[in-house]
C-alpha cells in the first residue's frame, strides 16, 4: 500500500492562497480525515493530491515517486465527490467498470466479476442494469465508492461524500465506509467540514484554516490536546479564558488523575506541522500547577513547563463538559466562580446550558435532569484544563 | 492554471477551427476593409471620407459638416423638419431600425405580458415558438409579407368582401418595419417573458407588507426588473434590424435602401471601391453596436436574482369573465394574428391556389425541370438540390467548428475573452459584408507565392455558410459545456481516462443533445441564407432556395410561396429538433 508525502505545497489563484505552506504524511493504510470549515483549502487540498489542481509550488510523493508531471489518470487514485459525479448516460455496472477499461482488475479475475465483487461489497449486488438516475442518494453514494475502487487504486480520495445524506443515513455509511477502508487497506484521505465526522472514523485528523494546517493527531489528541485557539474551538464545544500566569508551583507528585492531557509545543512556528502528540512523545514529566488570572477570578490548571513563567498571556480551555455544577457549600475549592444561567438546549443524552460570566458567554454540559437555573456555582478540575499560548 | 489545460487536445482542435475562420472569415472581410483604404496601391482615407461627407449617405450631418453657417440657420428655423427631412441612406438605415425596435417593444412586451401572467391551454408551446422567427428565412418572411400585404393579398382579399376598398403597403416604409418586427418582436417577448417569470413573488408580497399599493408594488418591483430585460430585447431588435437585408430589398426596394442594400446593389453595378467602403463603415457601426450591446448585457448579469429559489407569479386564467384586461388582452391577440400567424397562413393559403382554386400547380412547376427555360432562368430543381448540397457542406464544416469553439471557451485561461470575441465577432458582420469579401478575397482568387488560388463559386456559399451557422453551434454547447460537473471528467480521468478519453466518453455524451440542437440551426441557417448567397450566387448556377424566391417575388408570386411553405417545412423541422435536444444538458 501506499504512503503519501506532501512537502511545502503551496497553491495560489491570483492573490489568494487557497494553501499555504502545507506539510504532512499520511501512513500506509490510514484514514487521514482534512478537517476545517469551508474555504480553508481542504478540497483545493484533495484535487492537488489527485492531480486536478497544479500546485504552485512544493511537492507530493506516493511512496518514493514525485507527482509533479503524473498526469490524474496515471496518479492511481480513487475518487469520491461529493454529488458523486456519477455518469448518468451509463448503468451502474457501466460506471463502476468505466476504470476497468483502462486497467485490468486486480488479482487476474475478468471485469465482469470484479464489478459484481464491487457491487456485493457496498451492498448493491444486483442493481447494476439501473440507471444511477433511479437510486436514493445513499445508493449513489455507494456506486461511487465503488466505481472507485474497482481499479484497486493506490490512493482513495473521498470530498466530503457523506453531506448531501440525512443525519441518520450518514452515521450508517461512515460506518461502512470506515470497514471497507480498513478491509481493503487502502491509504485514504478524506476531506469533510463535520469535525464529529472527522473524529468519528479517521485513524489521524488534520485540522485546517485559512490555507494551513493548525493540527495533526488522533482524533482523542485533537479532541484533549489542541494546539491552537482555532483547534481549541473548532473541534467540539469549548470554554476559551483570556489570561496571564500569575503564579507557577513547580510539580506536585500527588496529582493522579489521568486525563491524557497534555502540553503542546508553545512555539507559533509550529502551528502548521504536526504536534507533538503524534509523534508519541508524550512528556512524562516536568507538569506544574499554574494559577492564571481571568479578570478578577483566578484559575489553576496543571500543564507542561513551556508557558509556566508568570505574566505569561495565556488561553485556559475547558470542555463544557468538564464543568462541574457545585452543589451545597463546600469548602472554598479551586477554580469556582458564579454564572448566571442564559438558556439551555436539551440535546436528548444531555443538556447545553448557556451561562453568562463576567461579560463572558460560557457553556456548560449537563447530564443531570433537572435544568439549573439563576445563578450557579461552577468548578472544573485543573487537570482537565487546557493551556494554550495566547 | 497547468491543472486545466495539461491537454493539448483542445489547443489543437482550436488552432484547427481558428485557421479555418482565418480562411473563411476573417481573411475575406479583411480584404473588403483594405480594399476601403487603399485606391491604386495607396493607402487613404478618401473613399470613406467621401461617404462620411456625401449628403446622399449621410443626409444634414454633410450640410452640417460643409455648410454649418446655413445648416444653423434651418435648424432653428424649422428644426424637425430639417433632421428628418434628409437622412441620407445612413441616417435612413439608423432611423428605420430605430422605428422596428420600438415597434418589437411596442409588439412585443404585451406578448411577455400575457405569457408570464396568464394560463392558457398552449402557453408553453407559444412560448417555445418564439424562437422560431431565428431560424426562419428572412426572404420567406418577406413572401409571406407579401401574401398577407400584396396587392392581391389576404388583407386586400379582406377589405375588399367588407366593401372597405384596397390599400397599398407594399415598398412603404411601414411594411418593412412591421417585417422588422416579425422578426424581432418575438425576441423581445421571449427576454421580456423570462425576466417576468424570473420575478420572485415574495419580493411583490414584502413591498405590499410593507404599505405600496399593488400599482405602487408593480412600479417598484416589477418595473425595474423587467426593464434591463427589454433593453435587451429592443437593442438587439435595433442591431438586426440595422443589418437587416432580405427584408428590405424585397419589401422596400431601392426606394427604401439601407446600407446593407445599397452595398447589395454596388456590388451588382460592380462598383466595387464604394461597395468595400461602405461595408466597413457598416462593419464597425455593427461591431460598435453589438460591443455595446455585450458591454450592457455583462454589467446586467446578477440583476434580479433574489436569494436563490424563489416564488414565480401565480398565473391568471386568460378565459373567464370579461374584464378591461382581459377585452385589451383579446385585441393584442387579434393584432397578433394578423401579423405573425397572417402572412404565415397567407403564404401557404397561396401556395396551394390559383384563379381557379385548389391547386398543386406551384408544387409541381419546383419538381419539374423547365426545359422551355432560358439558360439564364432561375431553375427552382437546382435551387433545391444546391440548397440541399450547402446544407450538407456547411453542417460538415460548422458542427466541428463550432464544438471546438465551445470547447476552448468553456476552458479557463488568459486570453480567453479575446478568444470569445473573435470567434463570435461573424454574428455582428452582415452576410452581405461576408459574401463579398469571399468574393473579392477567393472567388476572384488571392496570390500566393506566385500561385493564384482561387475557389469556386459553390465552396465560397459553402464557407459563407458555414461562418454564419457556427456561431449558432456554440452559443447552444457552451452553456451545455459549461454547466457540465467537472467532477465528471474528473472522475473519469482518475479512473484511468485520457482528457480526449474523457472527453468522448462522458462530455459529448452529456451534451449530444446541444451538438444535435447546433447542427439543426446549422442547417437551418444555411438553408435560409441569402445576404451573402445572393452576391455570391450573382451570375453563377449556384443559386439556392432563397435567391430563387426573390427572383420570382416580383414575377411569379405562386412559386415563389410554395419555395416559402418548403423553406417553412425544413425550418419547422429544425425547430422541432431544436426544442426537442436543445434545453437538454447534463442527466444528473
Amino acid at each position: 500500500m501506499t504512503r503519501i508525502t506532501v512537502e511545502g505545497l503551496k497553491k495560489r489563484y491570483g492573490a489568494t492562497r487557497a494553501l499555504d505552506w502545507v506539510s504532512f504524511a499520511v501512513e500506509e493504510e490510514d484514514f487521514f480525515t482534512l478537517v476545517g470549515p469551508s474555504g480553508c483549502g481542504k478540497t483545493t487540498l484533495l484535487r492537488t493530491l489527485a492531480g486536478f489542481e497544479a500546485p504552485t509550488s512544493g511537492e507530493i510523493r506516493f511512496d518514493d515517486a514525485s507527482m509533479a508531471s503524473v498526469p490524474p489518470e496515471d496518479r492511481g487514485v480513487g475518487v469520491v465527490f461529493q454529488n458523486y459525479a456519477l455518469f448518468g448516460h451509463m448503468s451502474v455496472a457501466e460506471n463502476v467498470g468505466y476504470g476497468l477499461r483502462f486497467a485490468d482488475p486486480p488479482g487476474g479475475v475478468g471485469k465482469s466479476e470484479r464489478v459484481a465483487e464491487l457491487l456485493d461489497l457496498v451492498d448493491l449486488a444486483g442493481m447494476g442494469e439501473r440507471s444511477p438516475t433511479e437510486l436514493s442518494g445513499g445508493q449513489q453514494q455507494r456506486v461511487a465508492l465503488a466505481r472507485a475502487l474497482a481499479p484497486a487504486p493506490r490512493v482513495l480520495l473521498l470530498d466530503e461524500p457523506m453531506s448531501a445524506l440525512d443525519a441518520g443515513l450518514r452515521e450508517r455509511l461512515r460506518v461502512e465506509l470506515a470497514s471497507i477502508q480498513s478491509e481493503l487497506g487502502v491509504t485514504t484521505v478524506y476531506v469533510t467540514h463535520d469535525q464529529e465526522e472527522a473524529l468519528a472514523v479517521s485513524d489521524r485528523v488534520a485540522v485546517m484554516s485559512e490555507g494551513r494546517i493548525e493540527q495533526i493527531g488522533t482524533p482523542r489528541e485533537i479532541y484533549g490536546s489542541p494546539a491552537t485557539r482555532f483547534v481549541a474551538e473548532f473541534v467540539g464545544d469549548n470554554n476559551v479564558f483570556e489570561g496571564r500566569v500569575v503564579e507557577v508551583e513547580s510539580g506536585s507528585g500527588d496529582e493522579t488523575e489521568g486525563t491524557g492531557e497534555e502540553q503542546e509545543s508553545g512555539d507559533p512556528g509550529s502551528k502548521s506541522t504536526e504536534s507533538r502528540g503524534q509523534n508519541g512523545t508524550r512528556p512524562t514529566d516536568g507538569r506544574t500547577i499554574v494559577t492564571i488570572e481571568v479578570g478578577e477570578a483566578r484559575f489553576r490548571a496543571r500543564t507542561a513547563a513551556e508557558h509556566a513563567e508568570a505574566g505569561e498571556r495565556v488561553l485556559l480551555c475547558v470542555r463544557p463538559e468538564d464543568l462541574r455544577v457545585e452543589t451545597g457549600t463546600k469548602e472554598e475549592g479551586t477554580n469556582r466562580f458564579r454564572a448566571r444561567v442564559g438558556s439551555s438546549e436539551f440535546l436528548g443524552e444531555a443538556t447545553r446550558v448557556h451561562l453568562d460570566w463576567e461579560e463572558q458567554s460560557i457553556l456548560l454540559r449537563t447530564t443531570a435532569s433537572a435544568t439549573p437555573e439563576g445563578t450557579i456555582e461552577l468548578g472544573f478540575d485543573p487537570a482537565d484544563a487546557h493551556v494554550l499560548e495566547g | 492554471m497547468r491543472g486545466q489545460l495539461e491537454d493539448g487536445l483542445p489547443w489543437a482542435l482550436g488552432l484547427g477551427a481558428a485557421a479555418l475562420l482565418a480562411l473563411v472569415f476573417y481573411y475575406p472581410v479583411a480584404t473588403v476593409l483594405i480594399e476601403a483604404v487603399s485606391v491604386a496601391g495607396r493607402v487613404t482615407v478618401e473613399p470613406i471620407v467621401g461617404i462620411l461627407t456625401d449628403p446622399f449617405y449621410v443626409g444634414w450631418l454633410a450640410r452640417a459638416i460643409t455648410d454649418p453657417g446655413t445648416f444653423g440657420r434651418a435648424l432653428l428655423e424649422a428644426p424637425i423638419a430639417t433632421l428628418t427631412g434628409s437622412l441620407g441612406l445612413i441616417g435612413f438605415t439608423a432611423y428605420q431600425a430605430l422605428l422596428s425596435a420600438i415597434a418589437c417593444v411596442a409588439l412585443g412586451v404585451p406578448g411577455a405580458y400575457v405569457l408570464a401572467r396568464y394560463e392558457f391551454p398552449g402557453r408553453e408551446v407559444i412560448r417555445s415558438l418564439t424562437i422560431l422567427p431565428f431560424v426562419m428565412p428572412s426572404i420567406m418572411v418577406a413572401i409571406g409579407f407579401v401574401s398577407m400585404f400584396g396587392e392581391s393579398g389576404t388583407l386586400n382579399q379582406v377589405l375588399r368582401a367588407l366593401g372597405l376598398g384596397e390599400i397599398e403597403v407594399l415598398f412603404t416604409l411601414p411594411i418593412v418595419i412591421l417585417a422588422h418586427a416579425f422578426y424581432n418582436a418575438p425576441l423581445v417577448t421571449r427576454v421580456t417573458a423570462a425576466a417576468w417569470e424570473s420575478i420572485d413573488a415574495r419580493r411583490i408580497e414584502s413591498a405590499r407588507s410593507l404599505g405600496a399599493s399593488p400599482q405602487r408594488a408593480f412600479r417598484d418591483v416589477v418595473v425595474p426588473q423587467l426593464l434591463p430585460a427589454i433593453a435587451t430585447g429592443a437593442v438587439l431588435a435595433y442591431i438586426f434590424s440595422f443589418m437587416s437585408f432580405a427584408i428590405v430589398l424585397a419589401l422596400g426596394g431601392l426606394g427604401f435602401a439601407t446600407i446593407e442594400v445599397w452595398i447589395y446593389n454596388q456590388v451588382t453595378q460592380l462598383e466595387y471601391a464604394s461597395a468595400a467602403a461602405l461595408a466597413t463603415i457598416e462593419t464597425s457601426i455593427s461591431l460598435g453596436l453589438t460591443y455595446l450591446y455585450l458591454r450592457y448585457e455583462a454589467s446586467q448579469e446578477g440583476i434580479g436574482e433574489g436569494g436563490g429559489g424563489g416564488r414565480p407569479l401565480n398565473r391568471k386564467p386568460l378565459f373567464g369573465s370579461l374584464t378591461p384586461t382581459r377585452i385589451a388582452v383579446g385585441g393584442y391577440l387579434l393584432v397578433v394574428g394578423v401579423v405573425f400567424v397572417g402572412p404565415i397562413a397567407s403564404m401557404i393559403v397561396a401556395s396551394l391556389t390559383n384563379d381557379a382554386g385548389f391547386t398543386l400547380a406551384n408544387y409541381d412547376f419546383l419538381l419539374s425541370r423547365q426545359r422551355t427555360a432560358y439558360s439564364f432562368q432561375v431553375q427552382p430543381l437546382d435551387a433545391i438540390l444546391n440548397s440541399l448540397l450547402f446544407a450538407a457542406g456547411s453542417l460538415v464544416l460548422s458542427v466541428p467548428i463550432g464544438t471546438f469553439v465551445a470547447i476552448v471557451s468553456t476552458r479557463r485561461f488568459r486570453g480567453r475573452k479575446v478568444i470569445d470575441a473573435l470567434a463570435m465577432a461573424p454574428i455582428a458582420v452582415s452576410g452581405v459584408v461576408v459574401g463579398l469579401g469571399l468574393l473579392r478575397g477567393l472567388v476572384f482568387g488571392v496570390e500566393v507565392w506566385g500561385y493564384r488560388i482561387t475557389v469556386t463559386g459553390t465552396v465560397a456559399i459553402i464557407a459563407a455558410h458555414a461562418v454564419a451557422a457556427y456561431p449558432f453551434v456554440v452559443r447552444n454547447l457552451t452553456p451545455l459545456l459549461g454547466g457540465l460537473d467537472r467532477r465528471l471528467t474528473e472522475s473519469a480521468r482518475s479512473l484511468g481516462a485520457s482528457p480526449a478519453r474523457a472527453f468522448l466518453d462522458i462530455s459529448l455524451p452529456l451534451v449530444w443533445g446541444g451538438v444535435l440542437a447546433g447542427a439543426a440551426f446549422a442547417v437551418a441557417i444555411s438553408i435560409g441564407e441569402f445576404d451573402s448567397t445572393v452576391i455570391l450566387a450573382t451570375g453563377t448556377e449556384s443559386y439556392t432556395m432563397p435567391v430563387a424566391v426573390e427572383r420570382y417575388l416580383g414575377r411569379r408570386l405562386g412559386p415563389a410561396t410554395a419555395m416559402g411553405c418548403v423553406l417553412l417545412g425544413v425550418t419547422s423541422g429544425a425547430f422541432l429538433v431544436v426544442e426537442r435536444f436543445g434545453d437538454r444538458g447534463g442527466l444528473l
